[in-house]
């Protein structure tokens, strides 16, 4: 009761904080991807990197969970968390199959699907600025979210020959190809910077008194 | 048969603050917006009516003394009983199905009751009836009026002061505090006032000059326990349903429920305009909901809007129950 007296301003600032800095990771983790992929040189950043989000994870589970978690406002920041998770578990998973397929992919295909790596980090910028922007300026972050959408949009296009294949398309393409397996963990990690970018436009419209 | 007589003025007196507790929405917008939980705000609610009850001594001398008819409550044991009685079950049965009711209207009710039943004359004019009636029909229109007024103010002042997420959190969290503070004021003097009407017949009984302060303000302390307890058993149903059911608050509509209707209730009395606080309370929650945009839910404020209307009739059948009940036992 002590705790709900005071209120919840520090625990909001503290959640404010985790999720910037949160938002950050996926945009250091894509440039160091894009530059070990390059160089081919490995990099150490990556476990540091990975440790810091499992950090603020936790903090962020645990700072949500703290006081009365049932108001919109804690529900839509929780489902933004969710989704930025789902930014940081693809992230993952593309180096995964980067590395595991390096030798399996021709040589110039292999360093096209690098040179996305450096749109794709573009695209975590876009989405951090967003973040930060929800919490500083809706319509700073309103007007990321076309940056977001026409940078994606090229970004995608750029990896449409090695294609997403569609349920119809299926027979048309081995789902089991390296690039075509690459390139559809880059196509998630596209799609889940878009739905962090869309749920930060549905918190706008919810909570601006302008609408 | 003296102290059989204060030992039932002072169970009915306990009972009736009690009904008051069940029936007391003063914390429910701190509910509403999650600012409290339902326990937290029983049991502050409960402290404050407690101190709030003891510290205010209320001015009781005036209680009791209706001008609406020709019957005179204080003069007959059985009346007072009664009316307590009718008013308590009409408090406490609204309370259990989570309905915010106006105690003002449960005790009209039966004194209209009382009145026709023992063919006395209703005063209809306007220092009788006719204020009462003016007051139900001006009440939630104010209410509703004044608190969309000020959201919509509120609104204007928010959209161009607050940029971000942080700037609205760091306004819910000024406006969850300043309603809190508000609450816990209002809920201090509305425990001064409430508990008025339910320790006026026992009040005179232990006002003896030479015993101490402490003595003088039992029964201030008796009904504000009473309140407090009917807070923390019933009470919670009113606060939860209020304060969750009716309309959507956020810490700014909740906090301009409260400042309006305290506004709208100083304003009225200042100008003479008699109000009902149960009823610019609840009006101003649809106000203040209206103007945020939020959606209200018409079937809650149907059934209280329908209690609103039955409950005079309810503690009015009631209070003439109990009255040839009581008669053969007095």
């Amino acid at each position: 009761m002590f705790r709900e007296l005071l209120g919840r301003r520090m625990i909001d600032k503290k959640i404010e904080k985790n999720l910037i800095e949160l938002s950050l990771i996926p945009l250091k983790y894509f440039e160091a991807l894009y530059i070990e992929r390059r160089t081919e040189i490995s990099s150490s950043q990556f476990e540091i990197y990975e440790d810091e989000e499992k950090e603020k994870r936790g903090e962020l589970i645990e700072l949500l969970k703290e006081g009365i978690v049932d108001t919109k406002i804690e529900i839509a920041k929780f489902e933004l968390y969710e989704r930025m998770i789902s930014v940081t578990s693809s992230m993952k998973d593309v180096r995964l199959v980067l590395t595991e397929n390096r030798h399996e992919i021709l040589e110039d295909e292999y360093k096209e699907l690098v040179k996305i790596l450096k749109e794709v980090s573009m695209l975590c910028k876009i989405m951090y600025e967003m973040v930060k922007g929800l919490y500083q300026n809706y319509d700073l972050a309103l007007n990321k979210m076309q940056d977001l959408m026409e940078t994606s949009e090229n970004v995608i296009s750029f990896i449409s020959k090695f294609r997403f294949p569609s349920d119809e398309e299926k027979d048309k393409f081995d789902i089991e190809d390296p690039k075509v397996l690459i390139s559809n963990s880059i196509r998630e990690s596209i799609q889940s910077i878009i739905d962090v970018g869309e749920k930060i436009t549905e918190i706008i419209e919810e909570f601006n008194f302008n609408r | 048969m003296v102290d059989a007589v204060l030992i039932i003025l002072v169970i009915a007196s306990i009972i009736l603050s009690f009904a008051i507790g069940t029936n007391d929405e003063t914390f429910a917008p701190v509910v509403g917006v999650k600012r409290l939980s339902v326990r937290s705000a029983v049991i502050i609610g409960a402290i404050v009516a407690v101190f709030g009850a003891f510290l205010l001594a209320p001015k009781v001398s005036d209680t009791l003394n209706n001008d609406i008819s020709t019957i005179q409550v204080s003069s007959e044991i059985v009346l007072i009983i009664s009316v307590f009685i009718s008013m308590a079950l009409c408090l406490i049965l609204a309370s259990i199905f989570g309905l915010p009711i106006s105690s003002t209207e449960a005790m009209v009710g039966s004194i209209l009751g009382l009145t026709i039943a023992r063919g006395e004359k209703i005063i209809w004019s306007w220092e009788g009836m006719g204020h009462i009636f003016f007051t139900w029909a001006v009440s939630p229109l104010l209410g509703f009026i004044g608190a969309l007024l000020l959201m919509k103010l509120m609104n204007k002042i928010l959209s161009k002061s607050v940029k971000g997420l942080s700037g609205l959190e760091t306004s819910n969290a000024i406006s969850g505090s300043l309603l809190l503070v508000w609450v816990v004021i209002a809920g201090f003097s509305r425990a001064g006032n409430d508990i008025s009407n339910a320790i006026a017949p026992i009040y005179p009984l232990f006002q003896n000059s030479e015993a101490s302060i402490f003595y003088q303000r039992i029964p201030m302390l008796l009904g504000g326990a009473g309140l407090g307890l009917g807070l923390i058993i019933i009470g919670w149903r009113v606060l939860k349903s209020l304060g969750n059911d009716v309309v959507e608050l956020t810490p700014e509509s909740a906090f301009v429920t409260q400042a309006s209707s305290a506004l709208i209730t100083l304003i009225a009395t200042m100008l003479g305009i008699p109000v009902s606080g149960t009823m610019i309370l609840v009006a101003s929650f649809i106000g203040a909901g209206y103007g945020s945009k939020k959606p209200i839910n018409l079937k809650s404020v149907r059934t209280i809007v329908i209690f609103i209307f039955l409950t005079p009739l309810i503690s009015g059948s009631f209070a003439v129950a109990f009255y040839y009940l009581l008669r053969g036992v007095f």
